[in-house]
């Protein structure tokens, strides 16, 4: 359970949120909508932890536990992340070093054994059929274009199957 | 009116130590003649300073507080225990030890027909004619004052001669290691023929047993001929406390084809220098490196290349990463003469910085007096980039693994060149100890 309790908090020294509270029960979906400007990125940031985001009042509960002391990775772990619009790609850095990274700080974080690389491509290749990623992206070495794609449909994936984790993203009309 | 330069310790240091190493390093009369004349030219000149261009960013003068007397042979057991920098069963090891070259520690088996191996002292000693030539050079080379030093002090080497269209399957790796205490300094030159349509890796590693301020200078002048490939790549992996000289002379010949690769991971003062010049047309090069810098460290990459001849390529790509207080210095001048039609270069130098006191300096140059040419160049220099590490961070993956993957990203663009599978992979090894190292 996510919990928003009179949240305040500024950017570069503009006060964006005055007083939101939200709760949102295991199981709920939100949107939240609002014309450009009215917050709903900055929100976002805050629950995710970025840098330069000032919460000036009020507080936010996951599972009962404050979160805005942890950091980014932190609350990731803890079930708490921000499924981006559009994901970045990292120049030089492969999608399946990356991805085995996340994956594995998650499982660390839970207590599980870390996967090895072949267990680990093991696992992407029957994901990536689930989600009709065809070997043709060659996913270790797709192209930017691939990646983003893959990068996409992982998200939509999370978002889909957000087990208890709360999504928390940026809902701008595709 | 010239003011006498005030002598620093280490100049003191220089003047004391050549009259008494001069006739008891190799050579004959004339040797000694052309050593005279090298050291002759630092000893006029005093150590340089800010004020001359080419040592702006490091100040030799003011850097070099001392300089150790001349190492004496190394112990040979010390040096057979040392773990190989690079695991490659492939390579052909040549060792020099404490400035001499150990033919008994290296691997001469079988050597391929067309390559040829022997001792620059025993060939200094016994005034060979063409060693003799291949130790001139142009007065700008020859008067820098790394390049001096050596040439004054120098105890060995290698000259290694590859034959027209001799192609040398096993890389060459030269293995420069200096063992003991006190601290002391070491000067070895190598001289590198590459025939015609010839084809060889040369791969450098230089390195010390001991944690003290070695001062180490290695000088490599290779002549690549005409549609020959040299592949040579350097690490430098010196301790923290030494002092790394190190020059390349490159003469890339007609339709040839060079790549250099240079990693400074180590030592207090570092510079590396690169001579290079086309002297022949449609030849292509690459010159490349990463540095790696904590501490109050210093290192410097310096480039001089005459793109001398029509219709040749080169990249430069240069890389550091900068912790701390340490500093990085890139230098790179092209000059292009009239008539270099069809040049095509371009260079480009980046650094990441990691703390708010490390401090990059890059100096591009270009000369060019050619009309139809391609001459490009590029420096960046920035921190971690906040989107990426923070978009890392929102997956779960903890700081410091985060800025590792990034900063390996970062060096990865020059490190992915380096052809040589085992010296590619000795080398993103290291590179993550450096990371590990620095999470810690």
């Amino acid at each position: 359970m996510l919990e928003i309790k009179n949240l305040h908090a500024r950017v570069g020294g503009r006060e964006i949120l005055k007083g939101l509270t939200l709760t949102v029960n295991p199981g709920e979906v939100h949107a939240i909508m609002g014309p450009n400007g009215a917050g709903k990125s900055t929100l976002s940031y805050i629950l995710a932890g970025k840098d330069d985001y000032e919460v000036t009042d009020g507080e936010v509960l996951l599972n009962g536990q404050s979160i805005l002391d942890l950091a980014p990775n932190e609350r990731s772990v803890a079930g708490l992340f921000l499924a981006f619009q559009y994901p970045i790609e990292i120049p030089g850095v492969a999608t399946m070093t990356f991805l085995k990274a996340a994956l594995n700080a998650h499982r660390k974080a839970k207590g599980d054994k870390e996967l090895t690389t072949p267990e680990f491509m093991k696992l992407v290749k029957g994901v990536a059929e689930k989600l009709n990623i065809t070997s043709e992206h060659h996913l270790g070495h797709a192209e930017a274009a691939g990646q983003r794609r893959l990068l996409r449909r992982r998200e939509e994936a999370r978002r889909d199957h957000a087990d208890g984790a709360v999504a928390a993203g940026d809902l701008h009309p595709r | 009116m010239a003011a006498t330069p005030i002598q620093t310790p280490a100049e003191q240091a220089l003047a004391a130590l050549y009259p008494a190493e001069r006739t008891s390093l190799p050579g004959t009369a004339d040797v000694i003649a052309i050593r005279d004349a090298a050291f002759g030219g630092v000893e006029k000149s005093g150590l340089p300073h800010r004020r001359v261009e080419d040592w702006k960013y490091t100040d030799l003068r003011a850097r070099l507080k001392t300089f150790p007397p001349a190492a004496g042979p190394a112990d040979v057991a010390r040096v057979l225990i040392a773990a190989p920098a690079v695991d490659d069963d492939k390579a052909r090891r040549l060792v020099i030890a404490n400035g001499r070259y150990r033919p008994e520690l290296s691997d001469l088996n079988g050597l391929e027909p067309g390559l040829s191996v022997f001792s620059l002292a025993k060939a200094l000693e016994a005034g060979d004619a063409d060693v003799l030539a291949a130790l001139k050079l142009e007065d700008a080379i020859a008067t820098n004052t790394a390049v001096a030093l050596n040439t004054a002090f120098m105890t060995d080497g290698l000259v290694i001669v590859v034959a027209d269209d001799a192609v040398i399957e096993r890389p060459l790796e030269l293995v420069h290691i200096a063992e003991g205490e006190p601290a002391a300094s070491t000067a070895v030159r190598h001289l590198v023929t590459v025939g015609k349509g010839a084809k060889v890796t040369l791969i450098e590693t230089v390195e010390s047993l001991d944690t003290v301020a070695h001062h180490s200078n290695v000088m490599t002048v290779i002549n690549v001929g005409e549609g020959a490939a040299v592949d040579h790549i350097r690490l430098q992996l010196e301790p923290d406390e030494a002092v790394s000289l190190t020059s390349l002379v490159a003469k890339i010949g007609q339709g040839a084809s060079f790549d250099t690769f240079n990693a400074a991971l180590g030592a207090s003062l570092a510079r590396a220098q690169i001579f290079a010049e086309f002297t022949g047309r449609d030849a292509r090069a690459g010159f490349r490196g990463v540095t790696m810098l904590n501490g109050r460290r210093h290192a410097d990459t310096t480039l001089f290349l005459v793109h001398g001849a029509e219709n040749c390529r080169s990249r430069e790509l240069y890389k550091a990463v900068i912790d701390d207080e340490a500093r990085s210095v890139f230098a790179g001048r092209i000059a292009v003469p009239s008539h270099a039609q069809k040049t095509d270069a371009r260079m480009m130098t980046a650094s990441l910085l990691l703390s708010e006191e490390a401090e990059a300096d890059a100096k591009p140059e270009l000369e060019i007096f050619a009309d139809d040419v391609q001459c490009g160049h590029g420096a960046t220099c920035g921190a971690i980039d906040d989107d990426l590490l923070f978009y890392l961070l929102s997956r779960g993956i903890p700081k410091t693994e985060a800025e590792s993957m990034l900063i390996l990203a970062f060096l990865g663009e020059a490190i992915d060149e380096i052809q040589n599978q085992a010296v590619h992979d000795a080398l993103i090894h290291r590179v993550e100890g450096w990371l590990k190292a620095r999470s810690a």
